[in-house]
């Protein structure tokens, strides 16, 4: 439950992303996303029903065949490493813009998947046992630094409310819903490990999941309350708004706490989507053990990581035009053929009558 | 340079030794699936020699499609 919220937590400071979008109404559409993205989390549970001891790459395998599941096998093994590398320079660009200006962003990159390999080869249990400590100490820092910004926000920021044209709208709900919780998807891989029964499975999917976007709405209106229509001015929305907490010279520069919470979840997204990466390419190559592959796909996820995008500016305007249409073959349009062709392969054949 | 190539030495040394010592192929073939592009994306890098990002090669390929904002 912790790792999913956790997951979804470690994107909290997308509104740069999304603040160009829906403007004032980032909030509106974080919820828009929230209640969409409650039937992606129904197919996610549904599949996890139709095929409990099997990873999304044997499920592909099994309903598609062996040669077609592996082609999409290999297409989410792409999903994943792309994943995987950009919320790896995610982090190392937070880190180098707030904490570690100095130093070169592939040097954090690398001490960053290089403890993330010892935790894989550790097994991703030690990675998500880890997770409740992790959400616990962010929700106390988001509440903490909700209740300090209280006096910096003004209520009259989230007005005019559904001023902008639908197609913003539709944009906003799609980005968000693509790009952080549609991200849930990887959980297919990890679920077949989770040794607890189905039903309580889907319990801790669903809450993890309603704990995580409500802490990404949290932010998000936090930051329209305090910076209103200068939102999208800034890379880093909510930085800026812990910025302006000033109780005394004392009390100053609390968005440190922030950066560190935020690091150390970015940090267990990219755990968790290197061991998801790591596992589907031992999985599509039959191989024995995934343990001898977990430094060369590293390798693979920084380099391939270095020809992504040439500048934030690029990422920002990919990610607000098209990400979320290639996203949702993933998310959305796979998911829901193998769903279809499950149902109708499992579907009872009507009995052959006499006469 | 030398770097990048020791980086690479070491993680074929750590891993793929045990494999040959296991002659596990499907294991070797994984390896070199990821070892042969990383090795050449990373000395591209470094030799500033220009790789074409996949990701704007997709975002060009949907925008002629018309599946963009």
């Amino acid at each position: 439950m912790f790792a999913v919220a956790c997951f979804i937590q470690s994107s909290s400071l997308l509104a740069s992303f999304l603040a160009p979008v829906a403007l004032q109404d980032s909030w509106l559409v974080v919820l828009f996303g929230i209640v969409i993205c409650l039937s992606l989390i129904w197919l996610y549970k549904e599949l996890m029903m139709l095929f409990p001891d099997k990873n999304l790459i044997q499920i592909l395998e099994q309903t598609f065949g062996t040669v077609a599941g592996k082609i999409f096998g290999a297409l989410y093994l792409w999903f994943f490493l792309t994943l995987t590398s950009l919320n790896l320079f995610d982090l190392g660009n937070l880190t180098k813009l707030t904490i570690m200006d100095e130093t070169p962003i592939e040097v954090l990159a690398i001490l960053c998947l290089l403890v993330s390999a010892v935790a894989i080869k550790q097994g991703v249990k030690l990675t998500t046992r880890y997770s409740t400590p992790f959400f616990v100490t962010s929700v106390i820092i988001l509440v903490l630094t909700i209740l300090l910004m209280f006096t910096q926000m003004n209520f009259q920021n989230f007005l005019p409310v559904l001023s902008q044209p639908a197609g913003k709208y539709i944009q906003g709900t799609h980005l968000i819903s693509t790009v952080p919780f549609g991200e849930l998807v990887i959980f297919l891989m990890i679920f077949p490990a989770v040794k607890i029964g189905r039903s309580k499975l889907t319990k801790f999917l669903f809450w993890g999941y309603i704990m995580g976007t409500l802490s990404v709405f949290a932010v998000i209106a936090s930051d329209i309350a305090v910076l209103g229509n200068m939102l999208d001015l800034f890379a880093l929305p909510h930085l800026i708004a812990l910025r302006l907490v000033n109780l005394g010279p004392g009390l100053s520069r609390m968005e440190i706490f922030f950066i560190v919470v935020f690091i150390l979840l970015l940090f267990f997204k990219i755990t968790i989507l290197f061991y998801v990466t790591v596992l589907a390419a031992a999985q599509l190559f039959n191989a024995k053990s995934f343990k001898h592959l977990v430094y060369v796909v590293g390798a693979l996820i920084f380099a391939y990581g270095l020809t992504l995008y040439p500048d934030p500016v690029e990422h920002a305007q990919s990610v607000q035009k098209v990400t979320p249409f290639i996203w949702t073959i993933f998310e959305l349009v796979i998911p829901l053929a193998v769903f279809i062709v499950a149902k109708i392969k499992k579907r009872p054949k009507p009995q052959k009558t006499e006469g | 340079m030398f770097l990048v190539l020791a980086g690479f030495i070491l993680i074929a040394l750590i891993d793929l030794i045990p494999m040959f010592r296991q002659h596990s192929k499907n294991q070797i073939i994984a390896f070199f699936t990821f070892f042969c592009p990383a090795l050449a994306i990373a000395l591209l890098v470094q030799l500033n020699i220009e790789v074409p990002s996949l990701l704007l090669l997709l975002d060009g390929l949907f925008k002629a499609v018309g599946l963009s904002y």
